[in-house]
């Protein structure tokens, strides 16, 4: 007897069956609107999603700007560089099963400034003034690409009245209990605010890049909170060891890095010079190979940078990282 | 391409969702995948229903998902395997031993018609491993992943894999009905 019969199961789905359900698909609303929205007005969200919980701690850490409410907040984050932070895929499957919310981990956000939706505009020029700043564009582009569509995202404000006891059941499930929560956290007002973002997208056959700018987000902290022992937790509920976690923790400036988690086994990071500024590449998968790779990657790769208080972001899944750097480089 | 979402979920510059284009590819990409991934994990009496679910649960939350954080079908048979572990959580269906005995076993009419099927078979045999062991063969066998995405997906080293996939497989092939 060989493995065949091991293959014994599998066989085609029925074509009806797939047609009615790509239909059923198709018929759906593509998302529930209230999420959709609730997500878009979240600034920290793009860290939280799939990484969960461990980046959320991170990013209501490192990615928001806590803007004082009153008085009293006098810590200032802007973004000045990245780091990667290697966050291991079991954990993060952990935490989904957990089905928290990362995003009210330090308490539940109240939006208190609409972004409205993002306006979409065919010239820099008049993504330049919706944004309410000069575009810096990339000169040197595959295939002498132009940006087809820019779409300006308005700046968006919530306030977090924290409250630390979701972080600290959160702490409880995962049995982390070598760290311990500030408690100076509780009961503080803080608001949340991104500026205006625009994304630039530039299409050659089945190749896609977006080239992403904005002012840095900013956070300010109640006085007294102690940043890097925060970060150290979220650091813990990423996946790290104490010791790898309180040397990390330690080592990272809080106050101007942004923390970028990444799977473990699922990419590979290294850091990149981008006109003279640190910058952090990121490729998932395979390192793209040539400048078109089919109209579906599984690899891909993303660039962020920081300069003059401006942050920046190259994705793309189809331009190999080479083309990236030279798109950065040029940016002006 | 529903490029409001897209930018939006881009913010932080992290984000890479969908666009049409690749879903209609995906789905076809791995339609039989997953439908074949429950066969082998819960049956072929569900493997439609929870197929459906899991792309249903793709579909909607499609704006959710990050290329930078790994593959599609990475996050697609993470949905299903959670879909899975729904689906058991509901109906806890433990078989016996005996269970893939009495297929494989002469008997009446039914049990004839069953055992002239190797799928039906194989089916109730699969009710006898433990949860992890179908786990790792429906993802080996149904879905047709290697070693080192399953290590991907289970969080387990990929030589655990190949271990366990070797001593589940032992089991299947120990409790094979011999052709008479």
């Amino acid at each position: 007897m060989d493995d065949k019969f091991l293959y014994g199961l599998r066989e085609d789905p029925r074509p009806e069956f797939g047609h009615d359900l790509h239909r059923r698909l198709l018929d759906a609303p593509s998302a529930p609107a209230d999420a959709t929205r609730a997500r878009r007005r979240i600034v920290g969200a793009p860290l939280l999603g799939a990484a969960g919980a461990a980046a959320a701690v991170i990013a209501l850490v490192v990615s928001p700007s806590l803007r004082a409410s009153a008085q009293g907040f006098l810590d200032l984050f802007r973004v000045h560089t990245f780091a990667a932070v290697s966050v291991d895929a079991a954990r993060i499957e952990q935490l989904k099963s957990f089905d928290v919310d990362p995003r009210t981990l330090l308490g539940t956000p109240r939006l208190v400034l609409d972004p409205g939706p993002p306006r979409a505009f065919t010239d820099p020029a008049g993504a330049q003034a919706a944004a309410g700043f000069a575009l810096h564009m990339p000169t040197d582009v595959p295939w002498a690409m132009r940006p087809d569509t820019l779409r300006v995202h308005g700046a968006a404000q919530e306030d977090v009245h924290v409250d630390t006891s979701r972080l600290r059941s959160l702490l409880a499930a995962l049995a982390i209990d070598d760290v311990t929560v500030p408690t100076g956290l509780d009961g503080a007002d803080v608001s949340v605010h991104v500026s205006p973002i625009v994304g630039a997208t530039y299409h050659h056959e089945g190749a896609e890049v977006v080239f992403v700018q904005g002012p840095s987000p900013e956070m300010t902290l109640p006085k007294g909170v102690d940043l890097s022992r925060l970060g150290a937790i979220g650091l813990r509920i990423a996946g790290l060891s104490h010791e790898d976690a309180q040397r990390f923790a330690q080592s990272v400036d809080w106050h101007s890095t942004l923390l970028v988690p990444i799977p473990a086994t699922a990419s590979s990071y290294r850091e990149v010079e981008v006109r003279g500024q640190k910058g952090l590449l990121v490729t998932m998968g395979d390192t793209p190979t040539g400048p078109v790779r089919g109209r579906w990657h599984h690899a891909g790769s993303q660039l962020m940078w920081a300069e003059g208080g401006r942050v920046y972001a190259l994705i793309s899944s189809s331009v190999n990282d080479v083309d990236l750097l030279r798109m950065a480089n040029s940016v002006q | 391409m529903d490029m409001d979402n897209a930018l939006a979920s881009r913010r932080l510059f992290l984000a890479a969702p969908l666009t049409s284009a690749d879903w209609e590819h995906l789905y076809a990409e791995q339609l039989p995948r997953i439908y074949n991934y429950f066969r082998y994990r819960v049956g072929a009496d569900d493997a439609e229903d929870l197929t459906a679910m899991t792309f249903e649960r793709a579909w909607v939350g499609r704006h959710r998902y990050r290329r930078d954080l790994g593959a599609f079908s990475t996050w697609l048979y993470a949905i299903a395997r959670n879909v899975a572990i729904d689906h058991y959580r509901r109906r806890v269906p433990e078989a016996p031993l005996e269970a893939a005995a009495h297929v494989a076993a002469p008997g009446g009419p039914e049990e004839d018609a069953l055992r002239s099927s190797d799928a039906a078979r194989l089916s109730a045999l699969l009710l006898t491993l433990s949860e992890r062991e179908r786990e790792l063969i429906a993802l080996r066998y149904g879905a047709g992943l290697t070693n080192r995405a399953i290590a991907r997906l289970s969080g387990l080293s990929e030589s655990n894999v190949g271990t366990i996939m070797h001593r589940a497989v032992g089991q299947l092939r120990s409790r094979w009905p011999e052709e008479g």
